[in-house]
């Protein structure tokens, strides 16, 4: 696992239970009110595993005649003692199985080549 | 190279495993091979479209091909990066709100 230094991945502690919190991330319109998806963008759900993690592909429209540009969006929950829930959103410009976890290939790879 | 074409060439495994050996620093088409379960020919075409995506650049010395990764090819990648890095921690912020405002 990369924990850190992959600049697309977010981490933050939510004060609501995995629970509640799953209910936002999958509840269209949850989602819709916080995503405030841009208009160029589609997500449609690829991968759930309630109440711990949930992927979205990301498909962006080009601009005209561009290509969409596919991505992926994973939110993983863990619950906290305290009762809220440990949150990390992870945004690849490809598609990793989860499984595989080899997320710091492209870390490195994309650090060594800045 | 725009976006969407990199992020097509990338997403084949055995690209991204050849980018990360190269990373590391330039090597020929065979010492690439060692440690892939791949032909010459296959070897060969992942590395034309990784040369033909600007990802890769080729250096001829007597009659071996070095490779080596073009750090410039990447623009296109990181411009998408920083798009992201600043779209989603607002995005985080409208989460914690919504959820204050739930129902349990």
């Amino acid at each position: 696992m990369s924990d850190t230094n992959d600049d697309l991945v977010f981490e933050t502690t939510l004060d609501a239970p995995p629970d509640k919190v799953w209910r936002a991330l999958t509840i269209p319109e949850y989602l819709e009110r916080w995503l405030d998806r841009p208009e160029s963008v589609e997500v449609d759900q690829v991968a759930a595993d309630e109440p711990h993690s949930v992927t979205y592909r990301w498909t962006e429209r080009g601009s005209g005649d561009a290509e969409a540009e596919e991505s992926f969006v994973t939110f993983e929950l863990t619950p906290r003692d305290d009762g809220g829930t440990w949150f990390r959103l992870t945004h690849r410009p490809v598609a990793i199985p989860a499984a595989a976890n080899n997320n710091e290939v492209e870390t490195v790879l994309l650090m060594r080549a800045a | 190279m725009s976006e969407p074409e990199i992020f097509k060439v990338l997403s084949d495994p055995t690209r991204r495993a050849i980018l990360e050996r190269l990373a590391a620093g330039e090597a020929t088409a065979t010492d690439l091979r060692d440690g892939f379960a791949i032909t010459q020919p296959a070897m060969s075409q992942h590395l034309a479209v990784l040369r033909g995506a600007g990802l890769v650049r080729e250096r001829r010395e007597g009659r071996y091909a070095h490779y080596s990764v073009n750090a410039d090819g990447f623009a296109p990648l990181h411009a998408w990066l920083a798009r992201y890095r600043a779209f989603w921690p607002g995005r985080i912020d409208n989460l914690k709100d919504l959820l204050r405002e739930m129902d349990q």
